[in-house]
């Protein structure tokens, strides 16, 4: 059961990393108080991922065959490659790490579902690709049938208000849904947790995150969003609550900072597109790219370090 | 439900009721400096001195709300510039009453100051419609515009006084220091209700 530790690891750091993408800009706006953020984004990852976590989980079962070993080894890279592409500036996905992972350890003595994976791989493509245009469309909807019929400033006040908390809800729920998998996926495919549990479990190690180490995550990410206005901000969050949504019931896991940044592209369509920068677009791609190779040739390497060791 | 849900919280419309009473005494200034000007009943003076202190209070409490957590974050800095700028317009009412109090205005330039005082009075009451017509999210740019005119006529009038300023015969310096910061404070007024309107139209864009 020590073996669990990776993945529970891998979770907290999930949490402390990813509910910025949640209440970032609401806290460090002030809109939110931190201690009311990160309790609302803890409770609602849990209720996702006791609620809807399991869908997601049966994807990594198909993907290969693992066992308690593989697990612990494939969370740890996936930690680790993680860690690295955070300190090098570079936006990565845990799913894409872990994906790439459990390929890279595959390939040495079992086949990976190839078919699978390629189900996996068009959905990440549609990720962002879904969160700019749900972003885009909620963006140019929610202007005209809400905002614009909504005048006085009191009552506009307490639109954004209700609907940061709202939308925040929403996408702490989704992100506990989708990303529980990453979590302790591949310890039910191993057979270490049954996956009631190991949503559980998943649930409540991202929650430990975001209630002990988020702070600095979510305001240095919440200040770098800041220039959107209010509305732009929510719509972002909500887009990125359906994408998450939408994937967990397509029974993909998939990276909630992929939503973010497709939402965020969303709303720079619905604006004007010349507030896109291409080249931050580039970077953000080659990321993606970056993140399951990367972590696929450290699983790879582990693999063959355990084999010519015996482990 | 929706509609009372919706219609925000106690502190927004406390807020928003002080802004309004701050204006509110802002324009009984204005209007008491347009009465001592044309009446010289000096006892206005007094009456002006109070309206300021009342108006102190209100932008004080207006503040507290703010600083309390009326509104989002990011108008707060817009919505308190507006009050600042509202507040300053009133410390000028009071300037141009106390010098008023030192001086014995000269006949060549009364009608001039009496203009200026009446055009001040006038932007004070667009400049509380649009407040009304802005808290409702209505469009202020016809009042914007109308303030500017208005400020513009101001300038013209401040740029005859000048003109005719060389007429006037002064005693002393402090006649002439105290004549001087009336006609500063006098002109003054109408340079801070336009930032006022500028504000309240930035609060406005920023709000959509």
């Amino acid at each position: 059961m020590w073996r669990i530790a990776g993945g529970l690891f891998l979770g907290w750091s999930l949490g402390a990393n990813h509910s910025a993408n949640i209440f970032g800009t609401a806290v460090a706006s002030g809109l939110v108080r931190f201690s009311r953020a990160v309790w609302l984004t803890a409770a609602y990852v849990v209720l996702g991922a006791v609620l809807e976590g399991t869908k997601c989980m049966a994807t990594y079962s198909k993907l290969a065959a693992l066992h308690a070993d593989a697990a612990f080894a494939l969370t740890v890279s996936t930690a680790v490659t993680m860690t690295g592409l955070t300190r090098a500036g570079v936006p990565a996905s845990t799913s894409q790490a872990l994906v790439g992972a459990i390929i890279g350890w595959s390939l040495l003595n079992a086949s990976p579902d190839f078919g699978q994976l390629s189900r996996i791989v068009v959905c990440w493509l549609l990720t962002p690709v879904a969160a700019m245009v749900s972003s885009a469309v909620l963006h140019r909807g929610l202007e005209r049938l809400v905002v614009e019929r909504i005048r006085s400033f009191s009552a506009r006040n307490r639109f954004f208000l209700v609907g940061v908390l709202l939308t925040g809800c929403y996408a702490a729920y989704g992100l506990g849904a989708n990303s529980v998998a990453n979590v302790t996926g591949v310890y039910v495919t191993a057979g270490l947790l049954r996956d009631d549990m190991g949503a559980l479990l998943g649930g409540l190690s991202i929650a430990t995150g975001i209630l002990t180490y988020s702070r600095r995550v979510m305001l240095t990410v919440g200040k770098g969003i800041v220039p959107l206005d209010p509305f732009s901000a929510m719509v972002v969050v909500l887009a990125e609550a359906a994408t998450l949504h939408l994937f967990t019931q397509l029974r993909v896991p998939v990276s909630s900072s992929q939503a973010v940044v497709g939402a965020v592209l969303g709303v720079g369509v619905a604006k004007d597109l010349k507030t896109i920068n291409a080249r931050t677009v580039l970077k953000i791609a080659f990321g993606w790219v970056l993140t399951p190779v990367g972590a696929g040739a450290l699983a790879l390497g582990a693999h063959a370090v355990m084999n010519a060791l015996r482990l | 439900m929706l509609k009372k849900f919706m219609r925000g919280n106690r502190k927004e419309e406390a807020a928003l009721t002080a802004m309004h009473e701050h204006l509110d005494l802002l324009c009984a200034a204005g209007h008491t400096l347009t009465e001592l000007l044309t009446s010289n009943a000096k006892d206005l003076v007094e009456k002006i001195f109070d309206l300021e202190r009342e108006g102190d209070t209100a932008r004080r409490r207006v503040l507290s709300i703010i600083f309390e957590g009326a509104f989002l974050p990011y108008l707060r800095p817009n919505l308190c510039r507006f009050v600042e700028l509202v507040d300053e317009a009133f410390d000028t009412v009071e300037d141009t009453a106390r010098y008023y109090d030192l001086i014995a205005l000269h006949p060549s330039i009364t009608e001039e100051c009496r203009r200026i005082a009446s055009f001040n009075q006038q932007m004070c009451e667009i400049l509380i419609l649009a407040f009304e017509l802005a808290v409702r999210g209505e469009d202020i740019r016809e009042q914007v515009l109308a303030i500017r005119i208005l400020e513009k006529r101001v300038d013209d009038l401040k740029g005859d006084i000048y003109q005719k300023i060389h007429e006037v015969p002064v005693a002393d310096f402090w006649q002439g220091k105290f004549y001087a910061d009336f006609l500063q404070s006098l002109t003054a007024f109408s340079d801070l209700i336009e930032d006022a309107s500028d504000a309240l139209y930035v609060l406005t864009v920023s709000f959509r």
